[in-house]
């Protein structure tokens, strides 16, 4: 969630400090790691509250049906190459705003639902999808740029060049 | 499949709105054959459907990353000096576990091999510097200094060499157990920087095998140095 290697290392570490301390607080009324995951969520918002972080909250509207896609229907080159590197998605979701990024992480990466994704963040199950729909088409729309990069820099693969076929 | 170039300053066609916006439904399992149906019949929307489904996959085979030692002696450090966790006399540490201070370095060769094999496992993976002598202390890290830098001025294998023999002679006196697990960390090292090695051989300009291999050395080195327990000037 934070994008840095240090910064999550000091976050885990209060994370885990916060679990000590506040353990006795836990009254089983969810599940541990729904409890766990709320208290290094709290942890991380505190933290980018102190940096002045822009944060995207998860309780904003749902506009996501305000927002279809930008297409270009003339685009012949519109799909990804057909595999994504690990680091290349890393770095995409490092790119990613907070709350787009946590919600990603709880469900794309570590397999959290959307009601525990909720309670985790403390949203609604509709906002959480939302989050989730919207961090996805950014990733890919920060992944095709990354691979127009690429493209441009590399050489003309010669198998593809004009006049082959 | 429509034919996209008729008509290119098309917004957003009606159906490729509605399969949008039942597209994160049917990522989630859910059944809209609709979405399925229009995306055989466009371009578009399938190539938006197979990316998300690739970085949805992608995203679920990402590693994850353990906090180094560094983090839990921390913890215990300050869970000790605001007397939630009582030092035992015997430095029995946590939930019966040894001490962390005595399983510190046999954790970090640990941690290293996970690094590594991660670093091995992740193609155009980044070594990050700044981290890989993170589970060590500020000490041990600062005393590691001057031998980091000059294994990265290329005396890698002559200043490992020198930690190797003084860990060999000083080895015999290591509990068996906390041997065992230095031992079994290093041979994983080994055989990285074997690796690594192989690889440049056959690509002498291969730069992420030359990373690996720095960052192999480097964390054998700080495996040693742990072990060793170096007087810091």
């Amino acid at each position: 969630m934070t994008g840095n290697t240090a910064e999550a290392e000091d976050l885990a570490q209060e994370s885990f400090l916060q679990l000590f301390r506040k353990i006795a607080t836990f009254r089983g009324e969810s599940a541990f790691s729904t409890w766990l995951h709320r208290l290094v969520v709290n942890v991380v918002l505190m933290h980018l509250r102190k940096k002045g972080l822009q944060q995207i909250s998860l309780d904003e509207t749902d506009n996501s049906q305000e927002e279809p896609v930008k297409r270009d229907y003339g685009d012949d080159d519109q799909r990804l190459m057909g595999s994504v590197d690990r680091i290349s998605l890393t770095r995409a979701i490092g790119d990613l705003p907070p709350g787009y990024r946590a919600v990603f992480v709880l469900h794309d990466v570590e397999g959290y639902e959307h009601n525990e994704i909720a309670e985790i963040m403390g949203c609604s199950i509709g906002n959480s999808k939302s989050q989730l729909h919207k961090a996805r088409m950014k990733l890919r729309e920060s992944l095709r740029r990354e691979e127009g990069r690429v493209a441009a820099a590399k050489p003309l693969d010669p198998a593809r060049a004009p006049g082959k076929s | 499949m429509e034919n996209r170039t008729e008509d290119p300053s098309e917004k957003v066609r009606p159906a490729c709105r509605q399969f949008e916006l039942e597209l994160s439904d049917y990522l989630e399992g859910e059944s809209r054959p609709e979405v399925a149906r229009h995306a055989e019949s466009c371009s578009f929307c399938s190539a938006l459907l197979a990316d998300l489904d690739l970085i949805r996959t992608t995203a679920r085979s990402l590693p994850q990353v353990d906090p180094p030692a560094r983090v839990w002696a921390n913890v215990r450090a300050t869970l000790e000096a605001e007397g939630i966790l009582r030092e035992q006399p015997s430095r029995a540490g946590w939930f019966s576990f040894p001490s962390l201070a005595h399983w510190r370095a046999p954790v970090g060769a640990l941690a290293a091999m996970a690094l590594i094999g991660v670093a091995l496992l992740v193609p155009s993976a980044k070594i990050d510097h700044a981290s890989t002598s993170a589970w060590l202390s500020v000490s041990d890290r600062d005393a590691l200094a001057a031998r980091v830098i000059a294994i990265e001025d290329g005396e890698f294998a002559g200043t490992v060499n020198e930690l190797q023999k003084n860990f060999d002679a000083r080895s015999a006196s290591l509990e068996p157990s906390v041997k065992m697990v230095y031992l079994t960390g290093l041979k994983s090292l080994d055989e990285s920087i074997q690796h690594c090695r192989a690889a440049l051989e056959r690509e002498p300009g291969n730069v992420l095998a030359r990373q690996y291999l720095e960052s192999a050395y480097t964390r054998k080195a700080e495996v040693l140095a742990a072990a060793l327990k170096f007087d810091v000037p």
